[in-house]
């Protein structure tokens, strides 16, 4: 599944970044996704077991009760409670450091760039419209240092436009409180939901962790997006710079180069041990880089939720 | 002056390094948790880096500015002289003089000379194992380098060696004239020495060389050290044979003439024996004679030389002194075995071209034109008389031009 090499075009951040309508963006973007995808990538995986039944030729062989088999000698499916498509609920970040962004800068273009809320946003206008397409129902949380918006799921006609209205908002650039927005967001979804998280997750990993278990524990299937500008990964300075940090973090003189190996290992040994603490929960954790493509990682991370 | 550059240099890293602190890019930043845990991580290593690399570059423009440059002190000649692996220049000025062959004989040295040898070589070895360059001058003859400017010292002291004795007085101001332009040719060496190894003998030095000297000294201390290390003994006895010859210009056999020697003593002395000798055979009797400090003559009469053509004749004491290189000396004469005798007839006279035999002397010895000489020239005579009227009469004087009738 993706985009034709001419469609693949406008999916360039470099030229998304001139689309200044969201609707079109996200259009564009599963446009090019869309050839090749047969069923909802949407399709949730509930891991309430219901019971068992004999297996019979065309059942999924995913399901099958190896254990069962070892005992018995007999193929049984595992039966869950629910397997329907689950509400598509996106969760983007817009706290003051997604506001960072240096991933492209348009030569007719000065002044604008191209920010991880871009593409935080752009990625889950993306989502929406694909599951609107679907047919699935849709909804949006808007969060920084608090769950500051809220659209509940709903699969109207209108649900499109509110969301994409709200995802043209500007944010505020406030504070983060990533663990705590969980816990909100997870007192607030009534019904079982597909949870997809679009941030940089630069917060305690504790507390995310906490925010996460909370929302595992009322079940939600839940996948994080870490967007994460390109020079937040490759820290290409050289010359002697005074890091002015976002989110009131301080700042720091230095000469980048010696620091370059150090920051490189501490953004690793974060991103890992969130990683780790997702999959230790079931979670799928993908990191978009906002100087790529978005097609090509969207298409991948839909793939792997179709494969599940 | 170098050196002080080179300091001065030294403080560029650490400008550019506080420059750079004050010139700097901003950036918002927002991974800041993670840049300030790397910090925290490597503080000390990065500080370690810092200073290390600031110390790296101070110490890299120092080495090179260390390479290009002396170092203060080596200027001081106290520090050169203690520190005997400096560069250096060394220029050796060797009086090899007539009174360097006194035999003072100390330990190991028969003459002077041999005791000035003896220590320019201790110098040399004293510099071996560092860079030095020796040169090497004869103190009588500073035209004849004995040895330019090297680092060979093997060389130096083989060619100290195989310095001789000259016959010489000194000329110590050509040396040290010479010894500056070999200091100068030399370039920028911290270490630049001038030994003077010498008798210090007055006699050598004439009374119109001590300005010379002493100006040509004075220019040199300029640009080196000089050191004299003086050979002088105390109480020095010295009597020579200054001149020898006949007292005859015209020696002829046949006929007897006078041998002469010339004696002359430097300090104390005692009477002394002369002998004669004729084509290396003695004749006559020793003479025994005192010598003062002036020119004494020796004479031994009416001696008959019996073979015409050179004949040698050598005047020398009989005991050899402190100095024996002074105690003969010899020269050649020339006899003649037949006189040719050319009778001119003619006037006699005297004066310039007087006398029938003044033209054939002019032709037979033709005076030198480029020496004006009163003798040779004629003068024209100034035979007119002034005329006048009163002076003449038709009467009573003879004049060159006819009377006018009156």
């Amino acid at each position: 599944m993706s985009a034709s090499p001419e469609l693949r075009r406008y999916l360039d951040p470099t030229t998304l970044a001139k689309v200044h309508s969201l609707e079109l963006r996200a259009r564009l973007i599963v446009e090019g996704l869309m050839s090749g995808m047969h069923r909802s990538p949407f399709q949730g995986s509930s891991v309430e077991f219901a019971q068992h039944r004999q297996y019979s030729p065309g059942d999924d062989v995913r399901h099958l009760d190896w254990r069962v088999y070892g005992r018995s000698n007999r193929l049984y499916i595992k039966q869950y409670q629910e397997e329907t498509n689950l509400p598509l609920m996106l969760v983007v970040d817009a706290s003051e450091s997604m506001g960072f962004g240096n991933a492209v800068r348009p030569r007719d273009q000065a002044g604008l760039k191209w920010t991880k809320f871009d593409h935080a946003v752009s990625i889950a206008a993306a989502l929406a419209y694909l599951a609107i397409h679907q047919q699935d129902a849709v909804g949006l949380s808007i969060f920084d240092q608090t769950l500051s918006r809220y659209i509940k799921p709903s699969m109207s006609a209108a649900q499109w436009k509110l969301v994409i209205e709200e995802l043209t908002h500007i944010p505020k650039w406030n504070k983060t409180d990533t663990g705590k927005v969980f816990e909100q967001l997870s007192e607030k979804l009534s019904h079982r939901s597909l949870v997809i998280i679009v941030s940089d997750f630069f917060d305690d990993i504790d507390s995310i962790t906490r925010g996460l278990k909370r929302l595992r524990y009322r079940k939600h299937d839940i996948a994080l997006i870490q967007v994460l500008d390109h020079d937040e990964i490759d820290f290409p300075f050289d010359d002697v710079t005074l890091f002015k940090g976002l989110e009131e973090a301080g700042q720091l003189l230095t000469e980048p180069r010696s620091l370059r190996d150090a920051y490189q290992a501490e953004l690793k040994k974060q991103t890992d041990a969130l990683a780790k603490s997702c999959r230790s929960m079931g979670v799928e954790f993908t990191r978009f880089d906002s100087s790529e493509p978005i097609d090509a990682k969207l298409a991948d991370f839909l793939a792997r939720r179709m494969a599940r | 002056m170098l050196a002080v550059a080179g300091v001065a240099l030294m403080a560029i890293p650490i400008i550019i390094h506080w420059l750079n602190r004050r010139r700097y890019k901003v950036v918002e930043w927002a991974a800041m948790r993670y840049l300030l845990a790397a910090v925290r991580q490597n503080r000390r290593r990065l500080r370690f880096e810092s200073w290390l690399l600031l110390a790296l570059r101070c110490l890299v423009i120092g080495l090179l500015a260390a390479a290009m440059a002396r170092p203060l002190g080596c200027s001081n000649q106290s520090v050169v002289l203690a520190g005997a692996d400096r560069a250096g220049l060394h220029v050796i000025i060797l009086d090899d003089s007539l009174s360097m062959s006194y035999e003072a004989k100390r330990s190991g040295a028969t003459t002077q000379l041999d005791r000035a040898k003896q220590l320019a070589r201790a110098r040399i070895d004293s510099l071996e194992g560092s860079q030095q360059r020796v040169a090497i001058i004869s103190g009588s003859n500073p035209a004849r380098v004995i040895m330019q400017s090297s680092f060979d010292l093997d060389a130096a002291r083989s060619a100290i060696s195989q310095t001789k004795q000259t016959f010489k007085g000194n000329d110590f101001a050509g040396a040290f004239t010479l010894a500056e332009e070999i200091v100068r040719d030399a370039g920028d060496i911290p270490n630049r020495n001038v030994w003077l190894y010498t008798d210090r003998t007055a006699a050598s030095l004439k009374q119109g060389d001590a300005e010379t000297l002493a100006q040509s000294a004075k220019t040199l201390f300029d640009h080196a050290s000089i050191s004299v290390i003086d050979l002088a003994v105390a109480q020095p006895g010295n009597r020579a044979i200054v001149s020898t010859g006949a007292t005859d210009q015209l020696v002829r056999i046949g006929f007897g003439t006078d041998l002469r020697a010339g004696l002359q003593a430097f300090g104390q002395n005692d009477p002394s024996t002369i002998s004669f000798l004729v084509n290396g055979k003695q004749i006559g009797s020793p003479i025994t004679s005192n010598p003062s400090t002036e020119e004494t003559p020796a004479l031994l009469p009416q001696i008959g030389l019996d073979k015409p053509g050179p004949a040698l004749i050598t005047a020398r004491f009989s005991e050899h002194d402190r100095m024996p290189i002074d105690d003969e000396l010899s020269t050649v004469l020339d006899v003649a075995g037949h006189l040719k005798l050319l009778i001119v007839e003619g006037r006699s006279g005297n004066g310039p071209l007087a006398g029938s035999g003044a033209f054939l002397k002019l032709a037979l010895a033709p005076p030198d034109d480029s020496v004006a000489n009163e003798s040779n020239y004629i003068a024209p005579k100034s035979s007119a008389t002034p005329i006048s009227p009163a002076s003449h009469s038709p009467t009573t004087a003879r004049s060159c031009w006819p009377a006018r009738a009156s």
